[in-house]
């Protein structure tokens, strides 16, 4: 065998088994695999490559190492940009590989970048070789950085679309129209139609654990997004038990410095607060200030919602001046990536507001 | 195994299916609003 021969085989053995790892759920595994078999790349044929590459970008993407991510998708691009060498499903790879680089500048808040790769995608999407699926999670994706963004209008509108299409290819049962009916409660309990959002997220557990284990990531998710929207109609005791168990599953599935972990202790802190501890609030907030902060930098909006609620735990200490202090902090951070009229924008200044007004108040009050 | 036409036979399942996962959810978190603070009722001032 020769080396060249001794090295595709070598390289293809390590990446299948990466596939396995990431099919167990085993995303470190997969990770490190890939990792080791990243020198040996260049000289497999470009599609094997491209192949690879994708999967490694699907790994990072799934252990929200977003930077990561944005590194080997850049790859993929400049692999596809090879003129000298197109590969056959190269208008549907580039459009793959746009949306997904489109996602991860959007999961770092950095909207305007996410919203020129995505018109890249759009453009490349439409290439007649390219299948409806990936000119649909064009759309999905563009729809998510418009309800980030608080463009909730156009969202809603690419989301029906999204929906519309997802049910005639796959049919209304399908993992891509949970997805759709996932992100139609999230754009709803952003605009705070708390009520209107319960409907979509039953729909998507439902349709998630007809094909997936209860302890699926994706089940996972959608209870997720229930549990949000539970909370957001004052049903916290509802809202509780399901983020605690999505909590655990995620620290078994992830380990505890997931992305998603941190997510389950902001839900539980709200939860804790509408329970009147206040304190147990605060630790969870803690928790998903360390994790949120190593996972996405500490400029992040998401930075900016923890220091929020951490404020509103503080407010029920009576600890004014300390929640002054973190809403203060909070609200530069959201307004470097958010419209100024967005809603989340909007509550953390007038949390500002109370708590300054408080904090005088008692000062005022001093004999 | 021919060195022209090597047997890599990477990803069994297809692409698309593995980045759906990644590509379609998205996250909602709660956003807390302190309750409202009364305004202070201050007594008037003695004559």
């Amino acid at each position: 065998m020769s080396e060249t021969t001794a090295d595709w085989a070598f390289t293809a053995t390590v990446v299948s088994r990466a596939e396995r790892a990431l099919a167990t759920g085993d995303l470190r595994r997969a990770e490190r695999l890939l990792a080791a078999a990243t020198d040996r790349l260049p000289r497999l044929p470009l599609p094997e490559q491209v192949q690879a590459l994708q999967l490694q970008a699907i790994v990072l993407m799934e252990l929200a190492e977003h930077v990561a991510a944005e590194g080997v998708l850049r790859q993929l691009l400049d692999l596809l940009d090879s003129a000298d060498a197109p590969i056959d499903d190269g208008p549907e790879r580039l459009t793959e590989t746009l949306t997904a680089l489109g996602t991860v500048l959007r999961l770092q808040a950095r909207y305007q970048w996410a919203d020129r790769v995505l018109r890249d995608a759009a453009a490349a999407a439409a290439d007649p070789a390219v299948s409806p699926q990936a000119r649909l999670a064009v759309l999905n994706a563009s729809a998510v950085v418009c309800k980030d963004t608080g463009s909730f209008e156009r969202a809603e509108q690419l989301y029906q679309e999204v929906l519309d299409g997802f049910t005639e290819l796959d049919g209304p049962s399908c993992d891509a129209v949970a997805a759709t009916c996932h992100n139609l409660a999230g754009l709803s309990h952003a605009r705070a139609q708390y009520a209107e959002a319960e409907p979509w997220a039953r729909r998507a557990v439902e349709i998630r654990l007809r094909g997936h284990a209860p302890d699926d990531p994706r089940v996972l998710a959608d209870q997720v997004v229930l549990a949000a929207v539970l909370v957001g109609q004052g049903r916290e005791r509802e809202a509780e038990p399901l983020y605690a168990t999505a909590l655990s599953a995620y620290e078994l599935h992830f380990g505890p410095g997931h992305y998603e972990v941190a997510v389950c202790h902001n839900g539980l802190a709200a939860c804790r607060v509408a329970a009147d501890d206040p304190d147990g609030a605060l630790r969870h907030l803690r928790e998903a200030l360390q994790i949120k902060r190593a996972v996405l930098g500490s400029t992040h909006p998401e930075i900016g919602v923890l220091l929020n609620n951490m404020g509103v735990a503080l407010r029920s200490l009576r600890r004014d001046a300390e929640a002054a202090a973190v809403h203060q902090e909070a609200v530069p951070l959201l307004a470097a990536a958010l419209p100024s009229d967005h809603p989340t924008l909007t509550s953390c200044r007038q949390n500002l507001a109370e708590a300054r007004a408080a904090r005088r108040w008692l000062v005022d009050e001093r004999p | 195994m021919s060195a022209a036409t090597p047997s890599t036979a990477i990803a069994s399942e297809p692409t698309w299916q593995l980045l759906q996962g990644v590509i379609l959810g998205n996250h909602c978190e709660p956003v807390l609003m302190a309750p409202r603070t009364p305004e202070p009722v201050r007594s008037a001032p003695a004559r």
